[in-house]
């Protein structure tokens, strides 16, 4: 194929085809590639797909090598494993020699992760990345015949790379007599690998049914190339057409092809879908004309079967099953970006506050908690510092690490955790609504903790003192309070818009940051908020500034109130000092008097 | 005079408040909240939305299970049939799942284990791709305040055909940011409904990226993280 575009302007081709580009330079693109297309896991596949896209045909045709027999002496396909393998075929070769493959081969090889290993070897794995069948080369004279099966339990084989795998009845397997000589689909086995010795070999191409390999793979843990082609499936049209290319390269580097052999068992069915203009319609809200469906699925493969019926091609059999993804793909084609918008009938819902709980955070937000999200699993550790029964708690089969082993069956570890991470703050109160887990029952709960016996209420209290179980094994520096009750139970409501704004993150230091407050005195209408943003806006390295106390006296006299604001100060690239904390301090501090005619009390 | 006992200001965490943004958006175009247990059945988070046992996509989430063969949910879409069947939802509908849902993956700045979906779903006699387009149209651009640029190209998911994602232009950069799609008819089926006469899209939007795109925070771990420096910001 010819390519007319930048590697820029054909990712962006790709893109529209449904392949969006992890990262390309000028020498190759890589593209992701979805589990339902295999067929594009290969040059010709996505060759296809950038034709198509032109409304041009492929230069190259991948002519089918003709058959010498339909049946084989030599290849004994035994009955559990044919309704697996829905083709076998093979090319025999003579004469060699096998030696090392063209510089074109090998950098081509290299770009794609593989190393070069010798002319045949290079040939199967070459030939797999730019048609997508897999190959595989025995050297003939290392064989006495091929013969194909689930394995016996307990049989292990040597692959290529030396690797020993044990094998059970889930794996595909090639004997040579009593010996494992290919991970069928997946590896071949080292004994009777191709060397620069080999002067006979027999090119197997196959086509599996995906499932096939997968149970395989998964069970002997090999992921190959071929393994991961073949799970994503194998176009069952494609053996002889590979062994057509491989024989023409083989031939022109001096050797002789002999026996063709192709045994077929039950290939699936080509099916036919139906695609008319009303169902395109009703599908993707577009309007179009026969001629333009038949043209662009005529060239993706999908020939005409009379009236508005389209032949699924043999490479999209696992794929293409339904009007709706035959419809996807005249809209590929036609791209997805030229959908027009439809709305959808007029009809407003009143969200209620207690969707997602949204009142009663918003409760809590008016009385002071800063609400807090925990992970939801916690440790073994954890479990038993908390003084749950393990038989209690749901366990996970396949934690990320030992941290992750059980699903929380209440709020407070978590939250106590959130309280540990402010080592700075003297005082502050956290909520969460979040769910909790138990045995067979899953309950939404409401948690609060806070430095502050007073603003605990509700339910059980909890207290952590450094002394008690829990405070030692968190290495609790103070006591803690804590409640939790059923979210349901919670009456507060309150709007959330007023706690809902557009603050863009600072970057908090990896530094220790200093806290401060400062304290003083401002008439009564001076707004808080603006205080706090001057306050913030003066210095960057004032993170957070926020107002914890405020209060009128009689001693501080009528029209005026005094206002109590602590600052944290931070620097992202050092340690702050106490003279940085000062002077940052004493800037906040002046900018307050200029401002807002403040009597600073300390 | 009185002292005042409501300061430090509380606050609502980044998450909740995109959430509640999101929801009250999108309750404006006539979808309504429910929700769903994050500790489920295999079949309701996979099978009934199509992924079968030895469907690849099973590896692209992989998955966290407990100990008596439950799956913590890999995405919201998990409550998709049941909303149409144990909850007895009947069309038309709309519908969106906010929720908690969990990868099995390693975490870095930019991978959580635990982060939170929203799953939007409408199911009517007469629903197509153009109903989707202007449903993601109006909901992002309300939701990210601007005009934004939109790209939208073919991906697969096995519960939509045809399966599409969105790519925002934001700051610059093209960033992916949901998946979407008809509803599968054998989806519709598995909520005993005719896909002959019942058709529908859906998608699925992270809220943790959406929260940290809106938000400018870079590593996704600071969420969880209950530290005050993060959460007082807000």
């Amino acid at each position: 194929m010819e390519v007319k575009e930048s590697p820029d302007e054909l990712a962006e081709i790709f893109l529209t085809l449904g392949f969006p580009a992890d990262k390309m330079n000028d020498k190759y693109l890589d593209l992701e590639i979805t589990p339902n297309r295999g067929d594009c896991l290969s040059v010709l596949g996505l060759a296809r797909e950038y034709a198509a896209y032109h409304g041009i045909k492929l230069k190259k045709d991948f002519a089918e090598l003709k058959p010498t027999l339909r049946k084989s002496d030599f290849i004994d396909i035994r009955r559990p494993a044919q309704k697996d393998i829905w083709r076998y075929s093979y090319l025999i070769a003579e004469g060699g020699p096998t030696g090392e493959s063209d510089g074109t081969i090998k950098e081509r090889l290299k770009l794609i992760g593989l190393n070069s290993k010798n002319t045949i070897i290079d040939l199967t794995n070459y030939l797999m990345h730019e048609t997508g069948q897999p190959l595989h080369a025995f050297d003939l004279d290392k064989i006495k015949g091929i013969s194909i099966n689930y394995a016996r339990q307990g049989d292990t084989i040597k692959l290529l790379n030396n690797q020993t795998t044990k094998l059970t009845e889930e794996n595909l397997v090639a004997y040579d007599g009593e010996t494992p000589i290919d991970l069928f689909g997946i590896c071949g086995g080292g004994k009777p690998a191709v060397d620069k010795d080999t002067k006979r070999i027999l090119v197997q191409a196959a086509a599996i049914v995906p499932s096939a390999i997968r149970r395989s793979s998964k069970a002997s843990g090999v992921v190959t190339p071929a393994s991961y082609l073949y799970e994503r499936y194998v176009d069952y049209d494609l053996t002889l057409r590979a062994l057509g290319e491989a024989a023409k390269r083989l031939r022109a580097g001096g050797w002789q092809i002999g026996e063709v052999v192709d045994i077929t068992h039950e290939l699936p069915a080509p099916k036919s879908l139906e695609l008319m203009p009303g169902d395109y319609r009703r599908i993707t809200g577009l309007v179009t004309n026969e001629e333009n469906i038949a043209a662009k699925l005529a060239g993706l493969g999908f020939a005409s079967a009379g009236g508005s019926s389209y032949t699924v091609p043999s490479w999209r059999a696992e794929d293409v099953k339904t009007t709706e993804s035959i419809a996807e793909e005249v809209l590929r084609l036609d791209g997805f970006n030229t959908i027009k918008e439809e709305p959808l009938s007029s009809a407003k819902k009143e969200p209620r506050y207690e969707d997602y709980r949204l009142g009663a955070r918003a409760a809590l937000a008016k009385d002071g908690f800063a609400e807090q999200y925990s992970y939801s699993f916690i440790s073994d550790r954890e479990a038993l510092a908390g003084g749950y029964k393990k038989e209690d708690l749901v366990e996970i089969a396949n934690p990320l690490s030992l941290n992750f082993q059980y699903l929380r069956p209440s709020l407070l570890i978590g939250l106590i955790k959130a309280a540990l991470a402010n080592p700075w703050i003297n005082d502050f109160k956290m909520f969460e609504i979040g769910n909790v887990f138990l045995k067979n029952i899953e309950t939404e709960k409401l948690g609060m903790i806070s430095t502050r016996a007073n603003d605990i209420k509700f339910g059980d209290v909890v207290k952590i003192t450094p002394g008690s179980d829990l405070g030692r094994f968190f290495r609790v520096k103070r006591s803690l309070y804590f409640c939790e009750m059923d979210a349901g139970s919670y009456k507060g409501s309150a709007d959330t818009g007023a706690y809902i704004n557009d603050a863009v993150y600072q970057t908090i230091s990896k530094f220790p940051p200093v806290v401060s407050d400062i304290s003083f005195v401002v008439a009564e209408n001076c707004n808080e908020e603006e205080i706090i943003a001057a306050a913030k806006n003066d210095n960057r390295h004032i993170l957070i500034a926020e107002i914890f106390d405020v209060y009128r006296s009689r001693k501080i006299g009528p029209g005026q109130k005094s206002i109590a604001m602590r600052l944290i100060f931070e620097d992202t690239k050092k340690t702050l000092t106490a003279e940085d904390a000062e002077e940052y301090r004493r800037q906040t501090i002046e900018l307050i008097k200029k401002n807002y005619h403040a009597q600073v009390r300390g | 005079m009185p002292r005042n006992h409501k300061f430090p200001k509380g606050r609502l965490h980044p998450l909740t408040q995109t959430l509640s943004r999101a929801i009250y958006i999108l309750a404006d175009m006539g979808f309504e909240t429910i929700e769903g247990p994050e500790v489920t059945s295999e079949w309701n988070n996979f099978d009934s939305v199509l992924v079968g046992k030895n469907h690849p996509a099973r590896d692209t989430q992989d998955t966290f299970w407990t100990t008596d063969g439950r799956v913590l949910r890999t995405h919201t879409s998990a409550m998709q049939v049941p909303a149409m069947t144990e909850l007895g939802k009947k069309p038309p509908v709309r519908i969106i799942v906010p929720g908690r849902i969990y990868r099995n993956e390693a975490t870095d700045a930019t991978h959580e284990a635990t982060f939170y979906q929203l799953e939007g779903f409408a199911i009517d006699k007469n629903i197509n791709m153009g109903h989707l387009v202007w449903t993601l149209k109006t909901f992002l651009g309300s939701m990210l305040k601007t005009d934004i640029e939109m790209k939208f190209y073919p991906h697969h998911f096995p519960y939509v055909e045809p399966g599409m994602e969105v790519m925002i232009k934001w700051r610059g950069k093209w960033l992916e940011l949901l998946g979407s799609g008809l509803i599968h008819p054998n989806v519709i089926k598995n909520m005993k409904l005719d896909p002959v006469v019942w058709h529908g899209f859906a998608f699925g939007v992270g809220i943790d990226r959406l929260m940290m795109l809106e938000r400018g925070i870079d590593d996704i771990r600071l969420t969880y993280s209950g530290d005050l420096r993060f959460l007082k910001q807000f």
